[in-house]
């Protein structure tokens, strides 16, 4: 594919420092292509094998690449049993210049929302596909802590449910604009901490309906792990099930595909424990989490670092955020 | 005295123009940037059409105890970020009813679905 043939040189070279013999690459689409980072689909040729890959490649942050993590961790989820793409090579470098670069088989299966929602033909489908959402998340959380990446976030043990509270205040208070409503729903929450979980998970922080993978009604793959951290299990299960992943099904709480009963179905029976009070916790806390993230895009627009009408229309947005938030906190005190 | 049309008037004409003519013109990234610019208008459209939250910002700059709603969403969060329980308390209606009014200019409708988990 024409305009990004020029990675054909330094993608073939990653693959061959990775060990494939003789690989050769075809660059057969394009997923997504922002003026930093891309994702592109591959072909490589390898001997007599053929593998459909996919490349996501970002610019060094601060020297810190993030595909040796998130490499580690989709090793860790597929020992674990969770459905993840294949690990194929984790590059720091691309053509001499420096890159972060993680090449991974490529899975099939539906990943937008709404074509999601249209592939599953009835209600039942939807219900197993949240059970196997339930597995999938109770897999996650049983990866054993020493051997995530000591790079990830770790909350306080004693106390995860503050140290959120604690970076959620000091990420509010970072942005150029500021947010009362944000900030009062941070003070309920830090007042009204839920029960505690027995030990602190893997927690994948971005599982929901846009990055998973759904082929046939069955989840084939959890995508994103970026955001993966040491924390409250019961985060991810809220998550799941913030009103802007349902996608206008309201009734269907979990991807607006399933209840929340039969998350917490697949969840229980691979031995996760749902925590009423932290689901509802976090359902809260992660509303403030996207409010102040969706502040601090439109303030890349106020501030010129972005010139994107999305960056400008996400700090209107955050009055819904702050909705669900505030929403959330007066239904739990009544 | 105004102008005709009003500003209000104009943001809606123009969101029209993008909705209505520029769009089935457009594909890819462009018809979602069209897309966007269009629901911008009608959310600037509607702040203008709503002439502000002056009660609501009034009653909340009597409670941080200033005389004007100058710098407002400022001095309200220096006040809690002093995490009292009884200012915070006293200020949650307020702050709540604000939220909504932003809300129906940014997307109508929002606060009569199905809220969060319920």
């Amino acid at each position: 594919m024409s305009g990004h043939d020029h990675l054909v040189g330094p993608l073939t070279a990653a693959l061959r420092e990775a060990g494939l013999v003789d690989p050769t690459v075809t660059v057969t689409g394009v997923a997504s292509a922002g003026a930093t980072r891309s994702t592109v689909f591959l072909d490589i040729h390898s001997g007599d094998d053929v593998v459909q890959a996919v490349a996501q490649i970002r610019p060094m942050v601060d020297d810190t690449p993030l595909a040796p993590a998130e490499a580690k961790l989709l090793t860790l989820a597929a020992s674990a049993g969770v459905p993840v793409p294949e690990v194929i090579a984790v590059t720091d470098h691309m053509g001499g210049e420096p890159a972060d670069v993680l090449v991974t088989s490529r899975i099939g299966g539906l990943s937008i929302p709404r074509h999601i929602l249209r592939s599953l033909p009835d209600r039942a489908a939807g219900e197993a596909l949240a059970v196997q959402c339930g597995t999938a998340l109770a897999r996650i959380h049983n990866v054993p802590l020493d051997e995530v990446p000591h790079s990830l976030v770790r909350l306080d043990a004693a106390a995860p449910h503050a140290h959120y509270c604690r970076l959620r205040d000091e990420a509010l208070s970072v942005l150029p604009t500021h947010h009362p409503a944000i900030r009062w729903g941070i003070n309920e929450l830090r007042r009204n901490p839920p029960s505690a979980p027995q030990d602190l998970a893997l927690v994948h922080a971005d599982f929901r309906n846009g990055n998973i993978l759904i082929d046939d009604g069955q989840l084939t793959a959890v995508l994103d792990w970026e955001l993966a951290h040491v924390g409250d299990p019961m985060e991810d299960l809220a998550w799941m099930c913030l009103r802007m992943w349902r996608f206008g099904n309201d009734d269907l709480p979990c991807g607006g595909f399933g209840s929340i009963e039969a998350l917490r179905e697949g969840y229980e029976s691979e031995g996760g424990v749902w925590r009423e009070d932290a689901f509802w916790w976090w359902l809260a806390a992660r509303s403030a989490w996207w409010a102040t993230g969706l502040a601090h895009q439109g303030a890349a627009f106020l501030s010129g670092e972005s010139d994107s009408l999305v960056h400008a229309a996400s700090g209107r947005r955050v009055a819904e955020l702050e909705y669900d938030l505030l929403t959330l906190l007066r239904t739990q005190e009544r | 005295m105004d102008d005709a049309p009003t500003s209000a008037e104009l943001l809606d004409a123009v969101a029209r123009v993008l909705s209505e003519q520029v769009l089935p013109e457009t594909d890819g990234a462009t018809r979602h940037a069209v897309r966007v610019a269009a629901n911008l208008c009608r959310i600037a459209g509607r702040d203008v059409a709503s002439g502000g939250g002056h009660d609501i910002d009034r009653a909340l700059a009597e409670l941080v105890g200033q005389a004007t709603t100058d710098d407002l969403a400022r001095l309200l969060d220096e006040r809690l970020l002093e995490r009292n329980a009884e200012f915070d308390k006293s200020v949650a209606d307020l702050l709540f009813a604000d939220v909504c009014r932003r809300v129906d200019i940014a997307k109508p409708g929002y606060r009569t679905e199905t809220g969060a988990g319920e």
